[in-house]
């Protein structure tokens, strides 16, 4: 009897914490615009007048792109001082921090997105090759 | 990373880039905050994309758990057991546990956590509610007009029939008739749906008594067309004008044709093919039909002219073609004795020339 009680006021509390998330999120406005959410979450299917879980997965989704940003740019300034140590001679060639298709490849792998980018569009498929070897 | 370009146009792919664009402007948010100072346009476009496409997925995970449940709208457990379900492959503690309830799952609690380590970072612009609904004019129903539908199968609560008068045709309703083409014509331009398409002109078969009225109103404007264009007229009943009566020339009665076809056979005896004599029944057996076609005496006979020697140089391949041409006409259809007896002239005189233009070709 203890043990069921233990747990239903363990759920109550877990249950209350939940709510009070959720009252706590309308206080936090999230970088994706509640309107942006409710649009692509209506052509998947979901269903909610409630304005909480709409800024419940708007946060999640943040949270989602800041961890990818995080560690793409943490790829980028591994590149950079793996570059500036070879050349001491030019301070830090390139202090802009860009994101590139190759930092967030790296990246993103670790969340089981593949993401494969070609590395150049050629004009013809004899470009850039040997010219003795080219067919006119 | 882009959808597949081409395959939306018009409104729905306007939409889509007006929101696209605001995904693109929150995630450059998100990275400048991170740190970041400039981005490679691909590699922007594709994280937004990415973005997007895990909201979408969020959102089927949980429509995906709320019709398990038998629900139609879906609430925060099916939100949460959504992202678990997301961020299984990432990993997060409490994952590998048995016994679980949602409301105290880790992914909440993570999600608690980010938002009290971060700052509040508010989206660049206001956005308005979209897609934006325009509203629609509906026909009025049968009950908005306060008619009784025509017939006990119409139920009251579909639109109302259009005014007889739209479609009927006279001369004051082309006036109507235009004015409500033109009106669909705007309905249809404003809202771009083709199914409009389909209503422009109602068709005056449905209501009693219409049919009939229908076939009046056809007939009058039958009359009143023909007043105008005579191409358009009815076609005349037999005996409704006069008209003269056709006289038919002698030559071509019955019994000339049966003469000619016996003078016919006896020229030509035995040499005729089983082909031609054949023809020749049924020439006769068509008798009718030839009255007004030149056959036999009517027929101007065929004259050959032959000149001097010297000029068969220039024109003897001709005058050679001419006369095999003509022989083959001649044995085609009957022929007068007069004709016979040229050929026979002929005969001889072809073979000259034959040889004659043998001898120019050698030299």
């Amino acid at each position: 009897m203890n043990h069921v009680q233990q747990q239903s006021d363990g759920r109550k509390d877990e249950e209350s914490a939940l709510t009070e998330f959720l009252a706590s999120l309308m206080d936090y406005t999230p970088t994706f615009p509640d309107e942006l959410v409710e649009h692509y979450m209506a052509k998947s299917g979901f269903q909610c007048p409630d304005v909480r879980l709409i800024r419940l997965v708007a946060v999640a989704t943040q949270k989602f792109v800041s961890e990818v940003a995080t560690d793409a740019l943490q790829h980028c300034k591994a590149r950079q001082s793996a570059v500036v140590k070879d050349k001491r001679d030019k301070q830090g060639k390139d202090k802009r921090l860009i994101l590139t298709m190759e930092d967030l490849s790296k990246a993103l792998r670790e969340y089981g997105v593949n993401l494969k980018h070609p590395e150049y569009f050629a004009e013809s498929p004899s470009t850039g090759m040997d010219p003795a070897s080219r067919d006119e | 990373m882009s959808d597949g370009g081409g395959q939306k146009t018009t409104n729905q792919s306007r939409n889509d880039e007006f929101v696209r664009a605001t995904a693109r402007i929150a995630v450059a948010q998100i990275c400048e905050n991170e740190g970041f100072q400039s981005f490679q346009q691909s590699s922007l476009e594709t994280l937004a994309d990415i973005a997007v496409r895990y909201i979408r997925e969020i959102g089927k995970t949980a429509h995906f758990y709320a019709s398990l449940a038998g629900r139609t709208e879906s609430n925060a457990f099916d939100l949460i057991h959504g992202l678990e379900d997301l961020n299984l492959t990432r990993g997060f503690s409490g994952a590998s546990d048995i016994h679980w309830s949602l409301a105290a799952s880790n992914t909440v609690s993570e999600i608690r956590q980010y938002i009290s380590l971060s700052e509040d970072l508010p989206f660049a612009y206001s956005l308005p509610r979209f897609p934006v609904l325009r509203e629609r004019k509906l026909p009025p129903t049968f009950i908005d007009i306060g008619e009784e539908p025509p017939g006990e199968h119409i139920p009251a609560w579909l639109p109302a029939f259009p005014d007889p008068i739209t479609y009927r045709h006279s001369a004051c309703a082309i006036e109507k008739e235009s004015e409500y083409g033109v009106e669909l014509v705007r309905e249809q331009r404003k809202e771009g749906l083709s199914s409009m398409n389909m209503v422009q002109r109602p068709e005056p078969n449905y209501g009693e008594g219409a049919g009939l009225a229908t076939d009046s109103g056809v007939a009058f404007k039958a009359r009143r067309a023909s007043e105008i264009n005579p191409f358009l007229a009815p076609p005349l009943q037999f005996g409704e004008k006069e008209v003269s009566p056709v006289v038919l020339p002698s030559k071509l009665s019955e019994k000339a044709v049966v003469v000619n076809r016996a003078l016919a056979m006896e020229t030509f005896g035995p040499g005729v093919e089983t082909g031609r004599s054949s023809l020749f029944e049924s020439v006769g057996g068509k008798n009718n039909n030839y009255n007004n076609n030149n056959i036999s005496g009517t027929r101007p006979a065929v004259r050959l002219k032959f000149r001097s020697g010297r000029k068969f140089l220039a024109t003897s391949m001709d005058m050679i073609s001419q006369n095999h041409e003509v022989e083959k006409i001649a044995s085609c259809f009957e022929m007068d004795e007069e004709e016979d007896e040229e050929k026979r002239r002929a005969k001889p005189i072809l073979t000259e020339t034959m040889e004659i233009s043998r001898g120019f070709a050698q030299l």
